[in-house]
């Protein structure tokens, strides 16, 4: 990863959320992980997926290690792989900043395609955690089932940003247990989720 | 940066979750933050909610749970992990609460020389709802001052001082309440040294128990100092029963004797129902009056021995005779009272007056004769009508020429209801001046255990109540009559501890308070006293011959 | 109606019987040229070649004394380089309303070993000038010709090449490079065609070939290797020189002897015809193996090529036979030479078949159909934006628009 944390650019995006391609291949941040992109204004996207796969969707990996006695042998003698295969990230656009400081609403405008993608720095990350009130945002999200994965490992790492974790996380639960009302096992799950 | 972590982190527990929904009549529902729990949070406690340019002063007047999820009875969470558990309560499960907007405090500082208005209307929705803080507290009630007397502490607001502004609660007849043992004595005693100690009128108590002037015990039988012993040059007492008052160590400086020719009718038709007098029986002293002269009728009319003069008398007075003879046997218990002297009393009242009118406070011991209620209603009324007859020709001097007017007068009886019940209170002195206000400068101080007892033209006349628990419907009734938001504080004051805590409100608070009535007994709270005492204390060379300060 | 397949299914079994008695033949024949290639008399090749005096017809290699052994692979360095480069193009075309070609030259750069590393990359560029449209006679300005269909592929195999100098010359290492060329070192394009002299002589001699000459400087100083590599190769030049010995002529006069036979009846055709190199090393040369080397022996490459002699061997790699093409200076060391074949095996490895590097600079410069459409559409707005009135012709117009 670059020393600014910068993880590649936007090849795709819309209101809802955005694609990353990585500069490199296989060095993403993990899901959960709070990024920023853009300037004037910055946005900040949560990364709810990580996807390794062939640059060219025609082009299908195929088995290379047959004759390799190690994994990473398959990459020394086909050093093209790591041109070939990419890691995309896709976040989900979560707010931004504005003069008054990071606003957690939905965005008007999409990130450009090749914004700077930057992973936030743990002030950053404790900065934007301070409220949670793009968590129906994310709860709501029409984007994907396995949203609770996201919002649980979010909520992991930004715990570690704040100095009171624990308390941190209990903040947290009772937010999701405020916005998850009627919906009493997914709340119990994310919250076990959490809880470890 | 609005940031709600760092709130929640800095444990800014102030803030309690925000109105939900609400109406004038009902008071505004306000549901709580995820990490406030319901058991934090006490019926009576002090709110305070934003709405825009207002800050409205509330009261929690009730406390429910909800949950946002209905199967959550039938499916209860894991809350056998300790982190579910916590993350649930006050949040799936939540906790609503019942908040009664009492005032108004405007933001503005132009508006805020009219002090608090009450609430005329409700926040609007999603309005934040706080724990009230301190400085709103000071704000409705004032800073302690040389007119404001602090009392207590807002419920649960340990550091927020509640003051009463003495100068108004003296300006009306106001009444203690509550049950048996609930700390009417202690906060009676409270009152009194505020108003000792602010030296805006001189008082008269009408000491049953004999526990406020030179000691009281507290439950636990530890003696506690009484006014005497804090403010000894500003306090007289006056005592019934000298030998009781010696034998615990008082020196009374004055030792109250009560003429016959002193006992006017009146005094007796107070003492009807103490007595088990009929109607035609305590009536009859008028008649004997009459019949003997103001000053001897009494004497003569227990002179008379039975037989033939008595039936005579009866005769002459068209009085049934089983009346007379029960009147006569009645007062005849009279004989026993020895601060009843049959060659004359000692004129006690000019004594009094003559103490009240250097500013100084008469307490009237009772002594042994503080459990004989016949003898306490028999003093109480008897001086006081004298007293306030005085009062009376002072207020009417005054007419003439201001600077006349006599140091405020507060009167103090316990055992009120016997003196205020409604068949007699329009026959009592004491029903007068609760019924006059402060029209000779006199005011009473009622402490009563049971105010349904008391007429409830009297209790609606009564300033402010400062009422400890009551449990019994009637007194609840009577305490309310005619209060604004009756049925919430029904609710609260029926909640309050069994002691120490009370529900004030009235003429000379801005809104109803729950407070926890200040300690008193312990040295710290004397020593508190001395420092308000020299930090408040006024000249008394200064004095005029009321006590009025120059 | 449906189709009868009764009768279709008769059709179908006479059929393959058919192909099976025709492939017999063929079978039977490969294995004459297999006895032939086994029994190759390389004096004797080179007597009748010489006696014949040109008259023989058929385009044959040069041949040496070791045209016809086997060759194993050997162990290849830890570390070196791969080059290729490929290129596609967007001929000129009328319905574009303006004269322009575009050639998007695809590199593949693979370092293997230590700090082993790739670089992928696609450099278009679009023709709009009139000098790049048309390619004039130096001698005499006004013989020129415009710049498409086999010209324009000429010219972007040159512009291939070019590439692929450029980049063996930006790597400043003693370790092996393979600079790899797809299809042939030919110009292929402008054989056969009756292209002007000074079309084949700005192409070839003062572009490619020059270009050959820059890399035989560079491969004095580094372990340069040149080849070019062709799958399926369908030539049959090796074959065809099966021909020369097996000709009952005593003396070797096609024109004369032969003009009357038909094909196939000849009597060289009995070890060649119908059947192709590849064919016959596919049983000749085991997995890994490749054959010696051939000269190639055209007009073109004798005339323009300069001193850059081509040739050639096939291979077997396993998946295929493959014709590697090189120049003279690998051919004549036998390191370079071997180091070629190793390192030619080992990509096609890599690649599943065929060179990884090929496969990947393919990619880079492959142009998709939409490709084409979107750049036809690009040049169309960027003319509109200028005020130009696009005319697009009535065909191509239906051609986009799909009616209904
Ligand atoms: N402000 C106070 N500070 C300290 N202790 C108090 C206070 N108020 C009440 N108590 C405790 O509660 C006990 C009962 O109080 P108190 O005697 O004033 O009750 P009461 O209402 O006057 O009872 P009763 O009706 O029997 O006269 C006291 O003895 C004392 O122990
Ligand atoms: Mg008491």
């Amino acid at each position: 990863m670059n020393q600014d944390n910068r993880i590649g650019e936007v090849v795709e995006s819309s209101s809802l959320q955005f694609t990353v391609q990585c500069y490199d291949l296989y060095k993403s941040p993990n899901i959960g992980t709070l990024v920023k992109c853009g300037t004037d204004p910055q946005l900040f996207g949560i990364v709810y997926d990580v996807s390794n796969k062939s640059m060219d969707p025609a082009r299908r990996p195929v088995p290379r290690g047959r004759d390799e006695n190690k994994e990473e042998g398959v990459y020394l003698s086909n050093p093209q792989l790591n041109r070939l295969l990419i890691t995309e990230v896709n976040c989900i656009l979560v707010g931004y900043k504005s003069t008054e400081g990071i606003l957690q609403s939905p965005v008007s405008l999409p990130p450009r395609i090749h914004s700077f993608v930057i992973e936030c720095s743990e002030e950053e990350l404790r900065e934007f955690s301070s409220t949670l009130d793009f968590l129906p945002l994310l709860l709501e999200s029409p984007i994907l089932n396995s949203i609770d994965d996201v919002i649980s490992s979010f909520l992991i790492k930004s715990s570690k940003s704040h100095d009171d974790k624990s308390r941190f996380l209990i903040y947290a639960g009772k937010e999701l247990a405020f916005n998850l009302s009627g919906q009493l096992i997914r709340l119990n799950n994310l919250l076990k989720r959490i809880s470890k | 940066m609005n940031s709600e972590i760092n709130n929640f982190i800095s444990k800014d527990v102030d803030v309690l979750g925000m109105v939900v929904s609400g109406s004038l009549t009902n008071g505004v529902e306000v549901k709580l933050k995820p990490e406030r729990s319901v058991s934090e949070i006490k019926v009576g406690r002090y709110v305070s909610i934003e709405a825009e340019n207002l800050k409205f002063f509330g009261v929690v007047t009730d406390i429910e749970l909800g949950a946002t999820d209905q199967t959550l009875r039938v499916n209860p969470p894991e809350i056998s992990n300790p982190f579910i558990a916590n993350v649930i309560s006050g949040s799936t499960a939540y906790g609503i609460i019942q908040v009664e907007p009492m005032l108004i405090l405007s933001q503005d500082d132009l508006d805020s020389i009219y002090g608090p208005q009450p609430a005329k209307t409700i926040p609007p929705h999603f309005s934040k709802v706080s724990l009230a803080s301190d400085e709103d507290v000071e704000t409705v009630f004032g800073l302690e001052s040389d007119t404001n007397f602090w009392l207590g502490n807002p419920l649960d607001m340990d550091t927020a001082k509640l003051c009463l502004n003495i100068e108004e609660l003296i300006k009306r007849s106001n009444g203690v309440f509550g049950k048996s043992g609930t700390g009417k004595t202690f906060l009676t005693r409270l009152l009194l040294l505020g108003i000792i100690q602010r030296g805006v009128a001189s008082q008269l108590v009408f000491d049953m128990q004999s526990e406020y002037g030179w000691k009281g015990f507290s439950e636990d039988s530890k003696e506690v100092k009484g006014l005497k012993q804090i403010f000894s040059s500003k306090v007289a007492i006056f005592s019934l029963d000298e030998e009781s008052s010696r034998r615990r160590g008082v020196n009374p400086d004055y030792v109250v004797r009560i003429g016959y020719e002193d006992i006017e009718p009146g005094d007796i038709s107070v003492l009807k129902e103490t007595l088990n007098l009929s109607e035609v029986a305590a009536d009859a002293a008028y008649s004997l009056e009459r019949y003997f002269g103001p000053n001897n009728w009494f004497k003569e009319f227990l002179a008379l021995s039975g037989g033939e003069e008595f039936i005579d008398l009866a005769r002459n007075l068209n009085i049934n005779q089983a009346a007379l003879s029960s009147l006569k046997n009645r007062l005849s218990r009279f004989k026993r009272f020895d601060f009843i002297d049959e060659s004359g009393g000692n004129d006690s009242v000019t004594q009094i007056l003559s103490y009240l009118d250097r500013g100084m406070h008469v307490i009237l011991e009772f002594g042994r004769y503080g459990s004989d209620l016949a003898a306490y209603m028999l003093v109480a009324n008897l001086l006081t009508r004298r007293i306030y007859a005085r009062y009376a020709v002072f207020a009417e001097k005054a007419l003439g020429d201001p600077t006349q007017q006599p140091t405020p007068l507060v009167i103090t009886i316990e055992e009120a209801h016997k003196f205020l019940s409604p068949d007699i209170a329009s026959q009592t002195i004491f029903g007068t001046i609760a019924r006059e206000m402060r029209k000779h400068n006199v005011t009473l101080l009622v402490v009563d255990q049971r105010p349904s007892g008391i007429d409830d033209e009297i209790m609606s006349q009564l300033g402010t109540k400062i009422t400890c628990l009551l449990d019994n419907e009637k007194d609840l009734d009577s305490v309310l009559t005619g209060v604004s938001g009756n049925r919430k504080l029904r609710s609260v004051l029926s909640r309050l501890e069994s002691k120490q805590q009370a529900l004030i409100f009235g003429h000379s608070v801005p809104m109803p308070m729950v407070i926890k009535v200040r300690d008193y007994g312990t040295a710290t709270s004397y020593g508190d006293f001395q420092i308000e005492d020299t930090k408040f204390n006024f000249d008394e060379d200064n004095e005029d011959l009321f006590g009025k300060k120059l | 109606m449906s189709l009868d397949l009764t009768h279709t299914a008769l059709q179908i079994d006479h059929m393959s019987e058919n192909i099976k008695n025709h492939r017999q033949t063929h079978i039977n024949k490969i294995a004459k040229a297999l006895d032939k290639i086994d029994s190759f008399d390389f004096k004797h090749h080179e007597s009748r070649i010489e006696n014949s005096l040109g008259m023989f017809n058929w385009n044959i290699p040069k041949i040496s004394s070791g045209s016809f052994d086997k060759f194993n692979s050997s162990d290849f360095p830890k570390d070196y380089y791969v080059i290729a480069t490929d290129g596609s193009h967007i001929d000129v075309d009328r319905h574009i309303p303006a004269n322009c070609y575009l050639i998007n030259i695809g590199s593949c750069i693979l370092k293997y070993g230590n700090n082993s590393f790739a670089t992928l990359n696609s450099i278009p560029k679009l023709y709009a000038e009139y000098d790049d449209l048309i390619i004039t006679d130096r001698e005499n300005k006004n013989k020129s010709v415009l710049v498409r269909g086999a010209i324009l592929s000429a010219k972007r195999m040159l512009e291939e090449l070019k590439s692929l100098t450029n980049l063996v010359k930006e790597i400043n290492s003693g370790i092996p490079i393979l600079a790899l060329m797809d299809g042939s070192l030919i110009m292929l394009d402008l054989i056969g065609q009756t292209h002007p002299e000074f079309v084949k002589r700005e192409l070839v001699q003062n572009g490619f070939a020059e270009c050959l000459d820059e890399l035989y400087e560079i491969s004095r100083q580094k372990k340069l290797l040149l080849a070019s590599y062709i799958s399926l190769p369908k030539s049959s030049e090796v074959v065809n020189s099966l021909r020369v010995s097996n000709c009952s002529f005593s003396e070797i006069h096609c024109d004369l002897n032969c003009s009357k036979i038909a094909p196939g009846d000849r009597s060289c055709d009995e070890v060649s015809n119908e059947i192709i190199d590849r064919e016959v090393f596919s049983k000749y040369l085991n997995t890994g193996e490749r054959s010696g080397t051939f000269q190639i022996d055209i007009d073109l490459v004798n005339d323009y090529y300069l001193d850059n002699k081509i040739h050639y061997f096939y291979l077997n790699t396993g998946e295929e036979i493959a014709r590697v093409e090189i120049p003279k200076w690998v051919v004549e060391r036998e390191d370079l030479l071997r180091l070629t074949h190793t390192l030619i095996l080992n990509q096609c490895k890599l690649g599943h078949g065929y060179p990884v590097s090929l496969i990947e600079a393919h990619e880079q410069a492959v142009v998709t159909s939409s490709d084409r459409n979107h750049f036809a559409q690009m040049v169309e707005a960027a003319l509109d934006e200028h005020g130009m009135s696009t005319y697009t012709s009535e065909k191509n117009l239906s051609k986009r628009l799909r009616w209904v």
